[in-house]
Order: structure tokens, then sequence, then C-alpha cells
């Protein structure tokens, strides 16, 4: 009789053991898709348009709870498609010129999704305009823990990583509806070449 | 014979007596009897009257047509913000766009009552803006349906549809990229 209670007292230690393990694990994971965003600051002072949203915590809890309390199907399917959501930031610089802000910078940060965790999902290099779209995930198991998009122009650079799991698609569907604007803050307006 | 009579009637002269005589029915006797031949025109004042009548009613005359003339012009323009007014509230749509009507204007817009093809052609006008203030009715309503917020939720809310919509619109900006790209390698297959 000791025998069995020494055994499910240690079984379910274990088992406890295993889940704080597998929380904690899932938790770090979701905490290292977080970019740290400080090799862009420079940019501030020389940036004419400058968007930046940090958005997590606190503040995005009470977001999510407007998402329910607006009855409402778009707003039904947007708190939906962000219900994992942990965090979102975001960090959209537009410049008067071209080439009027530090590449390096935006290189160095591309090198932080080098490290193990992210896999890039599309690398996109256009002279047009310069243009280098690279995005990047990194999953906990077989959920996205975080993506990671920058996309720098000759005149524009954003940046935005979300952690957790996001529908991006039902956003795209979504946009333009329910306060969701079909904004397109430094997209290019100039005829696509052939060539590229 | 004195020939004093004719001066001062002083002895006799049969001729000038005999002409007194045929001639005494024409003599002077009284002054009612007087004015009795008297040909009597109208007075003055009467005759002056009629011309100030006729003036008065031309100034009238006047002041009509040109309040007419007025009203026509001022139909003639855009639909009057009355008519507006009017089919707001035939839409049950908001007050306040008939807040913003001049009252004076309206008051006098609102005598006129055009004519049946004017007034389509005044409708067929207005459409657009009613379809304006129909459009601002049903976001008001829409507004009015949503829960009342903090202004702490407010501001999370917005900083999240800023997030989701740049998050959205970069995205597309990816996906595009991603399709120009193999658009060109096929190409050049």
């Amino acid at each position: 009789m000791r025998n069995i209670t020494r055994k499910l007292i240690g079984l379910s230690f274990g088992a406890a053991l295993l889940a704080f393990c597998s929380v904690a694990v899932i938790s770090v994971s979701a905490q290292d898709a977080r970019i740290q965003f400080d090799l862009l600051k420079g940019m501030e002072t020389t940036a004419r348009d400058i968007v930046e949203v940090d958005l997590d915590g606190k503040l995005l809890d009470l977001a999510k709870r407007v998402t329910v309390k607006v009855k409402n199907d778009d707003a039904r399917k947007i708190g939906e498609a962000i219900s994992g959501l942990k965090g979102i930031y975001v960090r959209v610089y537009r410049f008067e010129n071209e080439n009027e802000y530090n590449v390096a910078a935006v290189d160095q940060l591309r090198a932080q999704l080098n490290a193990p965790g992210w896999e890039r999902l599309a690398n996109v290099r256009s002279k047009r305009n310069n243009q280098k779209v690279d995005v990047f995930t990194m999953f906990a198991g077989d959920v996205i823990s975080g993506v990671a998009v920058i996309i720098s122009e000759s005149k524009s650079v954003a940046v935005i990583n979300v952690i957790g799991p996001i529908d991006i698609e039902t956003l795209v569907e979504l946009s333009g509806r329910f306060n969701i604007p079909k904004i397109d803050v430094e997209h290019d307006k100039t005829p696509k070449r052939g060539t590229d | 014979m004195k020939e004093d009579y004719i001066w001062d009637k002083t002895g006799r002269d049969p001729d000038v007596e005999r002409l007194e005589e045929l001639l005494s029915v024409l003599r002077f006797k009284d002054h009612k009897e007087a004015a009795a031949h008297v040909i009597e025109f109208p007075s003055k004042t009467k005759r002056n009257l009629q011309p100030w009548i006729f003036a008065m009613a031309a100034c009238v005359a006047l002041a009509a047509a040109a309040l007419a003339a007025w009203n026509l012009s001022m139909n003639a323009g855009d639909p009057p913000p009355v008519q507006m007014a009017v089919n707001i509230d035939e839409d049950g749509s908001s007050e306040s766009a008939i807040s913003n009507i001049d009252r004076s204007e309206a008051s006098i817009s609102k005598v006129s009552i055009p004519s049946p093809q004017r007034a389509v052609a005044l409708k067929k006008r207005s459409e657009p803006l009613k379809r304006k203030y129909a459009a601002v009715s049903r976001k008001r309503q829409e507004r009015s349906k949503l829960p009342a917020l903090t202004e702490e939720e407010k501001y999370a809310y917005g900083q999240l549809m800023l997030a989701l919509s740049i998050t959205s619109s970069k995205w597309q900006v990816v996906q595009e990229s991603i399709n120009g790209v193999e658009e060109v390698s096929t190409n050049e297959r």
C-alpha cells in the first residue's frame, strides 16, 4: 500500500514537473520571439513619418476585451484571429530622400533573426526601390510563437513583430472593414517593371 | 338833353335806357346768383390723388415682381437646404444636419411650391447628398450600438486596430513581392 502511494506521489510530481517545463519552454520561446528595436532608434530623428506601436500585457488584454464587448461578426472574427496573441510591435519609418537611413542597422536587425528558433519563410530582393522583404517565423511545437516581417525600401523601413499565434489571412480579409483601415503606409505607387 | 346820363345817370337818354333794359338780364345782382353760373372744376386735391394711387400700385407691383424673381432665382440654383432637410426627415436621419440650415432661407423656400418637373430635377440633384447623409446616419447608428468604452479601452483598441491594419497591409506587400518574383521567374523560363 505504501509503495503504491509513493508511486502515485512520484507520478503526479513528475507530471507536474513536465507541465511546468513545457509551459516554461513555451513562455521562453515566446519571449525569444521579441525583436530588439533599439537598433532603429537613430531613425526617429531623420524619418519624416513614424509609426510606433507596442501592444502587449494588460493593454492587449484590454483591447481583446473590447472585441468581445462589441456585438459584431467582424469583431468576433478579429477576436478569434488574435485570441492567442501575446504582443504586437510595429515600427514604420518613412524618409524624405532615398537612402537617408542607416542600412547597417536594418541588416543588424535581420541578423538577430538568424538566431536559433527563427526560420526564414520568405526572402525577396528587388532592384525596384531597392526593396528587401524578409519574413521569419518561430514555432513552439506545431504552433507559431512569433512572426517577424522586415520590409526595407530606399525611402522606408517597416518592421513588424508578432508574439504568439495570429491569423493574418483573416486580418487581411477583414482589412478595410470594422475600423481596420486599408492603409498602406509606404507602398510604392510606381508602375512595376517586368525585368527586376 | 344832358349828355351825362351815360356817365352819372343824370337826365335821360332813351337809347341808352333801351340798351340798359336789353342788357339788364345780364346785370350783376348777387354773389350767390353769380356763383350759380360759375362752372365748377374738380378740386386740385381730387385731381392729383389718382397719379399717387397709380404710383403706389406700380410700386407694389414692382416689389411683388422683384420678390417673385428673387424667389425663382433661389430655386433655380442648387437644391435648397430645405429640400434636403425634408428628405432627411423622410429618411428618419439625424437632426444635426437640419440644424445647419439657415432658418431664414428655410422659411422662404418652404413657401415656394416647385412644378412637378422641377421637383423631379431637385430630387435627382439631392440624391447624392441624401445617400451621403444616410451613410452618416448609418455610421452614427452603428456607433450608438457600440458599448460605452473607457478612455483606456478606446486607446488600447485604437492601438490594436492600428497595429493590425499595418500588419495586414505589410502582409499584402509581402504577398505582392513574392508573387512579383514568381511571375518574373516563370517569364524567364
